[in-house]
Formats: C-alpha cells, sequence, structure tokens
C-alpha cells in the first residue's frame, strides 16, 4: 500500500488527503450532531411529559410533588376516593400520543389509560366513517405501556421524577415515572409514556441526511481538489520538465514561472541557476577552446617541422639545427603555456597561499633586475616609499610584477619608459606601473583582465602571449585580498595599478622571503637606465 | 591545360606564426612549389598584387585585415585559388570561409602530407598547371593513370616501386636518404628495417631497365638520386 501510495501522483495524493480529511471531519460533526439532536429530542420529550402531569397533579394535589429526600417516603394506600380520582387522572392524561398507568406504592396497577388508537378515532370494530358497515383495515396495536424496572421504581418512592427508555418488539417509549402525594403520603406512582416513533423517524432521517450529506461533500472536496491541484501542480511539472531538458544538456531551457508564490519563486531561483550554470559552462568551453587554439599553432608548428625533417625536406645541418631550435622553442611555449593553465587553475581552487611579510619595493626592484624588465633599452623608474609591506605569498607577488612587466616591455617601444610607484595610499599598500607603450583602446580595457583576451584579436604572436598573463594578476591580487585595474590612453601608455592591505606595523618580520626582506634598496644594484628615486 | 613542374605553381602563404611559415615554405618549396610568406592581410595583398600567386594558403587570424577579409579582397583582385588554415575549429568558421569564396579549409594541428594532398587536389580542381607526368630521359611517369613508361614500353610496377618512383622523380638530382624515402613510401609509422628500400630500388632498377644503376644512382651511406 505504501508503495502504490508513493507511485501515486501528487496530485492524486492531496486530493485523496483533502478528501479523506473531509470525510473524516464531516463523520465527526454529524455524530456528534447527531448524538446532541438525540439528546435534546429525547430531553424535550421528557420535560413535555413531566409539564403535562406535573399541571394535573397540582390541581389535586395536596402534597409535596418531590420530596428531596432520599428516603422512602411514607407511603399509604389510596381510599375509594382517591383511586376514582387517580383514574380520572389518568384518563385526564391519557392522549393519542401518550399511555398513562398509575401504580400503588407495592407496584400493583391502579389506573391505566384505555388504548389509545380506540379513542383517538372513535373506532369501533364493524363501523365505517360515514356509519356504513366495512370491513376496515386491522390497526396496529398500540404498545403495552412500558414495566419500570425495580430500581426506577424504588427512586421514584424516595420522591424523585424518573425517566427511562423502554423498547418493545414494535417501537421504543419514553416514560416517565412521578409519585403522587396525599399530605404527606405517597398514595401511587403517576407512569406517563409516549411512542418515540415519530422522533426515531426524525433521527433516522438525520442520519439519512448526514450520511448523504458526508459523503456528497466529500466526493464534492475530491473533484475540487483534483481541480486546485491541478491549477498548483502544473507548474511544478513544467519545472519538473524543464528539470529534465537542463538535465539532458539543454541549458537554454527556462521554467518562466512568473507568479508570486512559492512555486514561482523556485521556478525564478531554477531558472537563474540554470542561467548561471549555462553562463560558467559557456566560459568554461571558451577556455578550453581557447586553450586549444592556442595550442593547436605550437603543435602545428613542431608535428610540421617533424614532419619536413622526416621527409628529408631539411637537409642541411644548420638548417636541421635551426629546425631543432624552433621546435624546442614552439615546445617552451607549450609549456608556459601549461604553465598559465595550471596557475589559473590553481587559483580558481582558492588554494591557501603562504602567508608572509613581503616588501613591495623591494620585490619590484628585485624582479626589474634578475629578469630585465622590461629590458635593459627601456628607462625603469622606481619610486618607493620605503616599508611598503603586505603580508602574502612571495612567489605569486613576484609573478604579479613579473607579468606587468613583461607586458610594459612588449607594448613600449624600445625608447620608452616604465615607472614602477609603490607607496601607502588611504591605508593601502598601492603599486602604480606606467608605460609609455602604444596604450589600449577604450572598447578592449574592461576586457583585459578576461582569460585569452588579447586587444590584438588576430593573436599575432610578434608581441603577445596567449593572453592569459593579466587575468593571472587580475587572480593572484584577489587571492591577497587586493584589487587591480588598469587604465589606458592608445598612443600615450597604460597604467596598472595593484592594491593590497598593508600588513600591520607589528607585523614581525621573522620569516619573509628573502627575495623581499633581505635587501633594502640601497643594496640592490641599479642597471644602467634604472633610475630608483 | 599545358604541362608543367610544381616550381610553376606559385603558391603564397599567409600566416602571423613564423614558424608556420617556415616550415610551410621549406615544406612546399622541397616539394617544388615557388613560395613566398607574408605576415598579416595588408602585405598578403600588395604580395599576391605582384606574385601573382596560383594559390593562396590563408590563416583566418591575422593582424589588420582577417583571413575572411582578406580572401574577399583577393577575389577582387582576381580568382585565385585560397586554401584557409585556422587553429579555431568551429562549424561557423568553415562554413563562412567556404561561402566567401574558399577553395579548402584545414583546421590546425594539420600533417604537412595531408596539406600537400589539399594543395594539389585544389590546383586541379582548379585546372591549374601541374606536372601530371614526371620525366626523366625516356623514363616516363603519369601520376594520373599511374603508369610508367621506358620509350615506348609499359612498365608495370607494384604500388610501392611506383610511389618510390614518383618520390625520386618529383626531386631529379637530388639524393633522397633511405629514411626520406621510407617515410614518404611507408609512411612515419612504419617501423622496420631500412632494407625494404634496397629491395625495392633493387626490382625497380630490373623493371625500367637500368641494370648498369645509372638511372637510379646509389650514393652511399646516404641514398638514391633519379639522373636524366
Amino acid at each position: 500500500m505504501g508503495r502504490r501510495w508513493s507511485n501515486w501522483s501528487l496530485r492524486t495524493q492531496l486530493s485523496l488527503a483533502v478528501a479523506a480529511i473531509m470525510l473524516l471531519l464531516l463523520t465527526l460533526f454529524s455524530m456528534a450532531l447527531y448524538v446532541s439532536v438525540r439528546s435534546f429530542i429525547n430531553a424535550q420529550t421528557t420535560t413535555q411529559l413531566q409539564l403535562q402531569a406535573r399541571a394535573l397533579l397540582r390541581e389535586r394535589a395536596d402534597g409535596p410533588t418531590s420530596s428531596g429526600s432520599h428516603e422512602p417516603l411514607p407511603t399509604a394506600a389510596p381510599t375509594d376516593v382517591q383511586r376514582a380520582e387517580l383514574q380520572e387522572l389518568a384518563a385526564a392524561l391519557t392522549s393519542s400520543t401518550t399511555s398513562v398507568v398509575v401504580y400503588q406504592a407495592d407496584g400493583t396497577v391502579l389506573a391505566q389509560s384505555a388504548p389509545a388508537q380506540e379513542r383517538r378515532h372513535g373506532w369501533r370494530p364493524g363501523h365505517g366513517l360515514r356509519g356504513q358497515p366495512r370491513q376496515p383495515p386491522a390497526p396496529p396495536e398500540p404498545p403495552a405501556p412500558p414495566r419500570p424496572n425495580d430500581q426506577a421504581f424504588d427512586q421514584v418512592l424516595r420522591g424523585a421524577d424518573v425517566s427511562f427508555r423502554d423498547y418493545d418488539a414494535m417501537e421504543r417509549q419514553l416514560a416517565v415515572l412521578m409519585p403522587v402525594y396525599d399530605g404527606s403520603y405517597l398514595i401511587g406512582v403517576l407512569q406517563i409514556s409516549t411512542s418515540l416513533r415519530p422522533t426515531d423517524a426524525l433521527l433516522r432521517w438525520l442520519v439519512a441526511a448526514l450520511i448523504g450529506g458526508t459523503l456528497l461533500v466529500s466526493l464534492t472536496a475530491l473533484v475540487l481538489s483534483l481541480w486546485a491541484t491541478r491549477v498548483i501542480i502544473d507548474p511544478l511539472r513544467r519545472l519538473v520538465g524543464v528539470t529534465q531538458q537542463v538535465g539532458q544538456g539543454d541549458l537554454a531551457a527556462r521554467s518562466n514561472l512568473h507568479s508570486h508564490n512559492e512555486i514561482g519563486a523556485l521556478g525564478r531561483a531554477f531558472d537563474q541557476m540554470v542561467a548561471r550554470l549555462q553562463a560558467t559552462f559557456a566560459v568554461q568551453r571558451r577556455f578550453i577552446a581557447d586553450a586549444a587554439h592556442e595550442l593547436r599553432t605550437p603543435l602545428t608548428a613542431v608535428g610540421g617541422q617533424l614532419e619536413l625533417l622526416m621527409l628529408g625536406a631539411v637537409s642541411d645541418p644548420t638548417q636541421q639545427r635551426r629546425t631543432l631550435q624552433r621546435m624546442n622553442g614552439e615546445l617552451e611555449r607549450m609549456g608556459r603555456l601549461v604553465d598559465d593553465l595550471l596557475t589559473l587553475s590553481r587559483l580558481d581552487a582558492r588554494p591557501a597561499l603562504r602567508r608572509e611579510v613581503v616588501d613591495l619595493a623591494l620585490l619590484a626592484q628585485d624582479v626589474a633586475q634578475q629578469e630585465h624588465l622590461p629590458t635593459p633599452d627601456h628607462q625603469l623608474t622606481i619610486n618607493a616609499t620605503p616599508s611598503v609591506r603586505v603580508i602574502g605569498d612571495p612567489d605569486r607577488l613576484r609573478q604579479v610584477f613579473l607579468n606587468v612587466l613583461d607586458n610594459a616591455r612588449k607594448y613600449t617601444p624600445p625608447d620608452g619608459s616604465v615607472r614602477v610607484t609603490v607607496e601607502q595610499r588611504a591605508g593601502e599598500a598601492s603599486v602604480a606601473i606606467s608605460d609609455t607603450g602604444v596604450g589600449i583602446p577604450a572598447d578592449d580595457v574592461a576586457h583585459v583582465w578576461d582569460r585569452f583576451y588579447r586587444v590584438d584579436q588576430a593573436r599575432t604572436r610578434t608581441r603577445g602571449g596567449a593572453g592569459l598573463g593579466l587575468a593571472i594578476v587580475k587572480g593572484i591580487v584577489e587571492a591577497h585580498g587586493g584589487t587591480a585595474t588598469l587604465t589606458s590612453t592608445p598612443g600615450s601608455g597604460t597604467t596598472v595599478t595593484l592594491s593590497f592591505p598593508l600588513a600591520a606595523d607589528d607585523t614581525p618580520t621573522a620569516g619573509q622571503s628573502p627575495t623581499a626582506s633581505s635587501h633594502s634598496l640601497a643594496d640592490v644594484g641599479v642597471r644602467s637606465k634604472t633610475i630608483v628615486e | 591545360m599545358d604541362e608543367g613542374t610544381e616550381g610553376n605553381v606559385r603558391i603564397l602563404v599567409v600566416d602571423d606564426e613564423p614558424t608556420i611559415t617556415e616550415f610551410l615554405e621549406t615544406g612546399l618549396s622541397y616539394e617544388g612549389y615557388t613560395v613566398r610568406t607574408v605576415a598579416n592581410g595588408v602585405a598578403a595583398l600588395a604580395v599576391a598584387r605582384e606574385f601573382r600567386p596560383d594559390l593562396v594558403i590563408l590563416d583566418v587570424m591575422l593582424p589588420g585585415y582577417d583571413g575572411f577579409e582578406v580572401l574577399q579582397r583577393l577575389h577582387r583582385q582576381d580568382d585565385m585559388a585560397v586554401l584557409m588554415l585556422t587553429a579555431r575549429d568551429e562549424l561557423d568558421d568553415t562554413v563562412r570561409g567556404l561561402e566567401v569564396g574558399a577553395d579548402d579549409y584545414l583546421v590546425k594541428p594539420f600533417k604537412f602530407k595531408e596539406l600537400l594532398a589539399r594543395v594539389r587536389a585544389v590546383l586541379r580542381r582548379r585546372r591549374i598547371a601541374l606536372p601530371h607526368t614526371l620525366q626523366s630521359g625516356n623514363l616516363r611517369l603519369d601520376r594520373d593513370t599511374r603508369q610508367v613508361s621506358v620509350g615506348a614500353e609499359t612498365v608495370h610496377l607494384t604500388p610501392r616501386e611506383f610511389d618510390l618512383l614518383e618520390a625520386l622523380l618529383a626531386h631529379p638530382g637530388q639524393v633522397l636518404t633511405k629514411e626520406t624515402l621510407l617515410n614518404r613510401v611507408w609512411g612515419y609509422d612504419y617501423i622496420g628495417d631500412t632494407n625494404v628500400v634496397e629491395v625495392h630500388i633493387s626490382a625497380l632498377r630490373d623493371k625500367i631497365g637500368d641494370r648498369d644503376r645509372q638511372r637510379i644512382q646509389t650514393v652511399r651511406g646516404v641514398g638514391y638520386a633519379i639522373r636524366g
């Protein structure tokens, strides 16, 4: 059953649940209503009988109608006059719906009303309504008055009014027992009873109406729930369909749910998630395509040159040596590209960086001197405030300077100049590397940090690399909690500005990079065209 | 159609990658074509006017004009055959290249042999004079019918012998090493003894009546050369 239930659609489950709850609540309500109505009618009937009897008893009563005591009252046998009065009383109380029996205190019947049917219709055997003799249908025999049990009778002898219900073969009757007094003596017990047939008929109708109503309402609830849940669940079904589409690789699929409820919010969140996934995959695909593209050209060159060697097209030893050197150069280029790709991949994984104190001025000077950047033909000026220190990975930060200075070298004419400014600005360590190179068109400036983006879309090898240098710079700077910006004027030059959080003044210098910490500006040898201000 | 040699066919290589242009120049020159190389689209248009190439091998990503732009401008000058090279393998690029008039499209990395085959196919389609026959004295080899004759007599060669003779005739007077012949005829992936070349050369000599080894000469310790 559990499995079958779980196999049903959510719509069926919800609808059945609503219908079942409705059925349960209406059943409980109907039962409560039935019990209440039955109790109410019984109480009303009992009160009615009591009022009728009490009214007549008061007319003749010369004693209490109720002792209120729990002790048996003194009893006396009724006199003949009293017997006659009690018989009249019985006759007076008898009606078309009531029967009366008067008992003596010992339980013997003192007086009893005539059969109700006979009195009501004045019917006699053998006479029709118009006095014409005819054979009428046999009337139903009225039920015999109920007989009280001993316990109820004893309670009446103690002065209490008692009601009880009695069942015979034909119908239910309700009887009320009341003591009859003469002065201080109880001379009899009056039993007035009435048939509960009309009441029972009403209750049976009520039961039928409640059962029918409950079933009808539950069925209606089921139908309405099926409709309502369909309206609610249709967007979910659409979402399921779109999810399957996305799962099959269609990242352009969208749910387009615009409702302002929770399902609409789910749909919008889903669409946003898929849009982000699509963008991420597009970037990844582009990245892989660009990486493949960058590798294809050196692969072609190496493969082609190797092929020529094998074909014997390059037979001169000097030419062969040159070919091998070119192949080696292409392999080194592929190696650098793979290194750059690995660096970016590691930066994407947000690795834990070494945390050492690095003096940026010393690092800039060190890189310029050791790597001969930009070139001996460029005039390099390093304008540095002493002790601009940051916490970071010296090797990574060194790569930042290498990449930016290498770009300056590539795009600055030999007689141009490169200026590196290291200072504290607005509570941060600021490095600005400016060149007097060819500059970057305004449309390209926003994209220079993108992977594989090159201002020269032809990706010419005469100057440019793979277009990963600045992407690596940005990745490393951001990994250090810094920012990287670039401004450029075509024809005038470019300035790359890097900002890092400053190291605290009391940061111990122990363990800092030898490259960065073991020299002072004065110690660093100054190349022929390098000016340290 | 005029008969000719590869040396009559001029090929302009346009690529900004020096390593690519150099190896293409070396390889195509070795195959007998007359080759010029340029590194950008503007130069390509200028050189094409003066050099009047039969075929242009054109890279798509070029500084200045890109390959598609150069192709359109070249076609405005002359309806020359164009084989495009690209490192991008997007279908759109291929379709665009062919739609703007390229005769063929080759994606990097490619084998030089494949490039050579495509160059020949393009030139054939364009009915540009190609040496359909190679000749040395009365020895004649027809590339199209793959028939060889000595004087008026037809010689029946196996495919290997035919390819071997074709390689030698394509470079008359030039000494081809055994390794070169192995690579050209048996392929780069051939693993085996170089004696197979000697065996086939011997059989070839017998079939073309070169018992005195004057036509196919042995350069001891190096390889073989065909002499007129």
